[in-house]
């Protein structure tokens, strides 16, 4: 009786083993999940705007440029002079996209677009090089975004004193 | 051997607390995924006609010139603590102490009167009903050097607000 006893409590026993596997797995996932989903945004910080589009569904393939307020250009937390990026952006622009996106318009320019991250304390000068570096002969990129963080009480002040209008 | 029984058993080990840790490093991690994400752009187009001009000679264009100019000098200006240059009023503009704006070359008091004069220049010619169609008035933005990136993200948001969509930048002082 004993002996059966404590046999039917030896098979109830949960083995943990492979779901701690699979929870580490999983951990291990998102951590490197989130290093590459992140290594194209650098931390900064960026001005309100109450005009911006969402940034849910970017185009696929675009580029980021981030400026931080020295005015380092850094791309995939790479810092790069200017005529570096230059040099970055005209191997990148032009390679083909997923989903067979155009690569180029019926003009050759560009169809890739790049969005410009810079901190609200980046002097402009720095962000207009880059506007300069993407009108270049041979880049010619003209879609540019600039990001900025959405101000969601403005926006909603905004929208409430548009409908009272 | 019943000593031998009792010492394994205390081996065991009570996975419990490693398991509510694992479960909340996940959560964390899979919260943590989506907050960066919620980020705002705004939409610029560079011209795509440089050198060239292809805008018809007949159709008769508005030019609204915008020029930022800020007033502190790069040396006294302290990058890490930019919000000491500006005031803000109760009414959630910004007072143009450091930052000064001129519309078509007067200077404008503050943010709200910006908006307000950029609101009259709109109702004069209204804006494209077709968002495909070319707006007939250009708003050329001349941030002068020192001018900080929030400071023309600011006036973007104001005249996008007045449905100003034709924008170009003008005055690339590379050497500056």
């Amino acid at each position: 009786m004993g002996q059966a006893s404590s046999a039917l409590m030896e098979g109830s026993t949960l083995d943990m083993t492979p779901m701690i596997d699979v929870v580490f797995q999983l951990i291990i996932f998102f951590m490197i999940a989130i290093d590459m989903s992140q290594q194209d945004l650098e931390d900064l910080q960026m001005p309100k705007s109450v005009q911006a589009a969402d940034d849910k569904d970017p185009e696929e393939g675009r580029l980021y440029v981030n400026v931080n307020r020295k005015g380092d250009y850094i791309i995939k937390r790479q810092p790069m002079t200017i005529d570096e990026l230059e040099a970055n952006l005209r191997a990148r622009v032009f390679l083909p996209r997923p989903k067979g996106l155009p690569v180029k318009d019926k003009d050759g320019l560009a169809e890739r677009p790049i969005l410009i991250r810079a901190d609200r304390a980046t002097e402009f000068k720095h962000v207009q090089k880059v506007m300069y570096k993407c009108a270049l002969e041979g880049l010619k990129v003209w879609k540019l975004e600039l990001g900025v963080s959405q101000d969601e009480q403005a926006k909603a002040a905004a929208d409430a004193a548009a409908q009272a209008k | 051997m019943g000593a031998k029984e009792e010492a394994q058993a205390e081996t065991k080990m009570d996975m419990t607390p490693m398991i509510d840790v694992t479960f909340q490093l996940i959560i964390f991690f899979m919260c943590n995924i989506k907050f960066k994400m919620l980020e705002g752009k705004l939409q610029t187009y560079l011209p795509k006609d440089v050198g060239v001009n292809t805008t018809p000679q007949d159709k008769v264009l508005e030019k609204v010139d915008v020029r930022i100019i800020r007033k502190v000098t790069k040396k006294e200006l302290d990058l890490d603590n930019i919000d000491r240059y500006r005031e803000w009023s109760s009414a959630g503009g910004t007072t143009m102490d450091q930052v000064q704006i001129l519309l078509q070359g007067a200077p404008v008091k503050d943010l709200k009167s910006l908006q307000a004069q950029l609101n009259e220049i709109r109702r004069k010619i209204p804006a494209p009903t077709d968002p495909k169609e070319e707006d007939s008035i250009k708003m050329n933005l001349e941030p002068m050097a020192g001018v900080l990136y929030e400071d023309v993200v600011q006036v973007v948001d104001i005249a996008l607000g007045a449905k100003f969509t034709s924008l170009t930048f003008r005055g690339i002082e590379l050497d500056a």
